[in-house]
């Protein structure tokens, strides 16, 4: 049941919304009924896998209630028995929701890299590879069922009591699919009776709306005419088809996902739950660490705290070794892209590029101590233009690998934008290119607004609104195409 | 709550409707609806309310015996019927399964006394073509869910398998039903609308036509000629659900007529004829004389010419149903205006 189809737009959504604000203001209600509308969703993606969902579900309560009573008073000493126990039962915890992550996901991707190894030598393997159904948003609900496990073992958190407000936190219908990953102060917002507003209803409406125009319409429309003629035939089509395409799909994976990070974050408004911001227009970024706290937040964030801190702070292994630390955060994030090199590439890639920035930034600094006209200027228009452009030149020639199938892909797309095959311009019709700027025009629109409404009345509004609901019905492909981040 | 905070949203609702209905209206000035077709339900719904002497099953051809059934029950005053089901997207095995679950439960339905209810039947045909006799991709075709579920069926799949794009054909269907007035509705997934927008800024319009009817006799040509290659038109799947559906005529002792649909004459070329067309008309007939059935190929022998096909090269348009009920009613199909006789093994 995507967030397209009738099943979920028509009878699924209003039908929970009646109920949850049709029934009684108590918690008890509310997370029942949210907890059954959330298994119902994740049921629908593939019955077989509900039960995986909900022994996870039951092991992290209960570790979680286990580690707050391991966890002992604040300021107590680490190596008594009992921390130890708690350090103990969080690595085992941890172990298992990261085990069936890594056996889902990553098993395939060992079989074939080990496979590959081995031919290289001359010892064939010959496994195949085993592929498997993932379940529905694995990879989004392990970070945050683990992120919740390491905020209660190191007291930032209290353990959920309410095993219906912890059920609903590890399978939110929203979110569950592909984030925003919240952290686990979710857990709060769950655990008491959430109020009926006006306001939150046509917030979350309009939020949803926007997103579902942001997923399903341009990132579709960018993906038909642009990306895909463009990857299919890498090298092959002009360098101006190839550029054409990669701006394309820079477009595309951002309407997919932060549509998609929208659309749960405004059903989940329009329920009464505050989810965490994912995205914030990062194509106006001047700076990679900037792109980063605007691309997928909820990602970085969690990687940031979960990942790069307990490296780099306190008695972390590598403390103050920043480059490394940007380094292994990002292969770390790559890799939970995708279960292929290319992602672990893009990744790599990801890190090398903020330890440019990083020591550029320490390099400037140091200019800007010995003299404030390097203040100034940094703060010039010329300055941030040049900024902008290189922070996005960068970001968008790491997404070929990150879109390409393989290394030799990605090559020859690399090779395309220097000069590919022969100049010829694509082959659209005029309400094709009538669609590609409608397209642009809302993705800027998006850009410039930043989750501000259109400061117009409200007949307006409502013509406006029935305007692109007129466009989406003509013009937005009937399939539900390829939502990128899924895979992920 | 706060009144104007209720009476901005009920204006922005308001206003968001009247646009879209406006520009619905609009929009069917220049692609105006299609004709409601009659679909599976339709059928059934006669089967229901009457006592047929011969039910027809085929796909959406089986549309173009709608005329002929009106012809029937004019020559006959009325006292013998046909009822075309035509199933959207036919195959063998969708035939099958509304057999099964839509219509015998009719025509096997008894009353108090044992009786049946409806015990006029004596004749089935058939309808069919080389397609109907290629396995879709999932066990079975779309059109089940789409054109004939109801609630239930649609309730206890999804309560055994989750929802997927296949179940979920049901809804999409429910929702088009509640929306038959609108275009913007209707033509989802069809096209027509953007196609006319698109035609509406071509320049050279009679060039492009014919680019455009070149492009799509290219696609037909090669379709029906890879069809005899296509392992899933061989994989025996649809062949054996064509027994099951004639082991139950059979059963019935009804006098059964296996009969080809007639094919654009442009859409097929000596290779396809040859092949495709010629494997799957020999194994029907082979199948119709091991039964003792009546077998009519109108694949390229009838009267129709590409003028009386429709856009999308497959249906007939209205003056090819004319003309092939007028022909058909003369020659093979005669037997339909006469009695049929008690029922017993054909």
């Amino acid at each position: 049941m995507t967030f397209q189809s009738i099943s979920f737009l028509v009878f699924f959504l209003p039908v929970v919304l009646l109920l949850h604000w049709a029934g009684p203001r108590r918690a008890g209600w509310q997370n029942g009924l949210l907890v059954a509308a959330s298994w119902l969703f994740f049921y629908s993606w593939g019955p077989q896998l509900l039960p995986l969902l909900l022994a996870v579900t039951a092991l992290n309560y209960g570790a979680g209630l286990a580690l707050e009573a391991l966890r002992g008073p604040e300021g107590a000493p680490p190596d008594t028995l009992r921390a130890r126990r708690g350090r103990l039962l969080l690595g085992a915890a941890v172990a298992v929701d990261l085990g069936l992550l890594v056996g889902w996901k990553y098993t395939g991707f060992l079989v074939r890299t080990a496979d590959a190894m081995a031919g290289a030598v001359g010892l064939p393997l010959s496994v195949a590879a085993p592929s498997w159904a993932l379940p529905l948003g694995i990879s989004f609900w392990t970070l945050q069922q683990v992120g919740y496990l390491l905020d209660v073992h190191h007291g930032r958190t209290a353990a959920c009591r309410s095993p219906l407000a912890f059920a609903l936190f590890s399978s939110f219908f929203p979110q569950i699919q592909a984030g925003p990953i919240p952290r686990s102060d979710l857990v709060a917002q769950l655990e008491v009776p959430r109020a009926f507003t006006l306001d939150a209803l046509r917030a979350g409406a309009f939020r949803f709306f926007r997103g579902f125009v942001a997923r399903f319409l341009v990132a579709a429309v960018l993906g038909r005419l642009l990306v895909d003629p463009a990857f299919s035939q890498a090298g092959q089509v002009s360098a101006v088809r190839h550029w054409l395409g990669l701006l394309g799909y820079a477009g595309q994976v951002f309407c997919d996902f932060a549509g998609y990070s929208e659309m749960a974050i405004g059903a989940a408004m329009a329920l009464g739950v505050k989810l965490p911001e994912n995205f914030d227009a990062p194509f106006l970024a001047t700076n990679l660490l900037g792109l980063w706290r605007r691309w997928h937040m909820s990602l970085t964030g969690w990687l940031f705290e979960h990942v790069y801190s307990p490296l780099m702070t306190g008695s972390g292994r590598l403390r103050g070794r920043l480059d490394l630390g940007f380094l292994l955060t990002f292969l770390v994030s790559g890799l939970w892209h995708g279960a292929a090199w290319t992602f672990v590439l893009w990744g790599g890639l990801q890190g090398l590029g903020l330890i440019v920035h990083r020591r550029y930034d320490e390099a400037y600094r140091g200019l800007c101590r010995t003299d404030r006209a390097w203040v100034t200027r940094r703060k010039s228009r010329a300055y941030l233009l040049a900024a902008w452009a290189i922070t996005q030149l960068f970001f968008l020639l790491t997404l070929v690998p990150f879109r390409a199938r393989s290394f030799g892909e990605a090559a020859a797309f690399a090779g395309g934008l220097l000069g590919g095959g022969p100049l010829a311009p694509p082959r659209l019709a005029l309400i094709d290119v009538a669609n590609l700027l409608v397209c642009a025009g809302l993705l800027l629109a998006y850009h410039a607004l930043r989750g501000r409404q259109l400061p117009l009345p409200a007949v307006a509004r409502g013509v406006l609104y029935g305007l692109l609901i007129v466009y989406l019905a003509v013009f937005m492909p009937v399939a539900d195409g390829t939502f990128i981040y899924a895979q992920f | 709550m706060n009144p104007g905070g209720i009476r901005q949203v009920t204006l922005v609702i308001l206003a968001a409707v009247v646009t879209v209905v406006a520009s619905d209206l609009l929009l069917q000035r220049a692609c105006p609806l299609l004709p409601r077709r009659m679909e599976a339900a339709d059928g059934i719904a006669l089967l229901r309310d009457g006592d047929p002497e011969t039910l027809l099953i085929g796909s959406s051809h089986g549309r173009s015996f709608v005329r002929i059934a009106e012809a029937v029950a004019r020559a006959s005053g009325g006292q013998r019927r046909l009822v075309p089901v035509p199933v959207e997207y036919g195959k063998q095995s969708t035939y099958e399964w509304i057999l099964e679950h839509r219509l015998r439960p009719l025509l096997e339905e008894r009353r108090p006394d044992g009786r049946l209810v409806r015990s006029s039947l004596r004749r089935f045909v058939l309808v069919t073509e080389w397609w109907d006799g290629c396995s879709p991709e999932t066990d079975l075709a779309f059109n089940v869910p789409a054109r004939g579920w109801v609630l239930g069926d649609f309730l206890a799949d999804a309560a055994r398998r989750g929802l997927d794009a296949w179940n979920q054909n049901y809804l999409d269907q429910a929702w088009s039903a509640l929306w038959r007035g609108s275009i913007l509705v209707q033509d989802r997934g069809v096209g027509r609308l953007v196609d006319t927008l698109r035609a509406s800024r071509r320049r050279g319009g009679v060039d492009d036509a014919a680019a455009r009817y070149d492009e799509m006799v290219a696609t037909w040509r090669t379709m029906v000629e890879a069809g005899a290659a296509d392992p899933r038109c061989h994989d025996g799947h649809e062949r054996a659900a064509l027994e099951r559906i004639l082991d139950w005529a059979s059963a019935r002792s009804l006098d059964t007529t296996l009969l080809l649909f007639p094919r654009k004459p442009d859409t097929l070329t000596p290779k396809a004829r040859q092949t495709t067309l010629a494997a799957y008309a020999r194994e029907l007939e082979a199948l119709a004389r091991r039964r003792g059935l009546r077998f009519v190929d109108y694949t390229t022998s009838t009267p129709v010419t590409d003028a009386d096909f429709m856009a999308d090269f497959d249906h007939l348009n209205p003056a090819g149903n004319e003309k092939f009920e007028r022909w058909a009613l003369q020659g093979e199909l005669r037997f339909l205006l006469e009695p049929a006789g008690r029922p017993a093994s054909p």
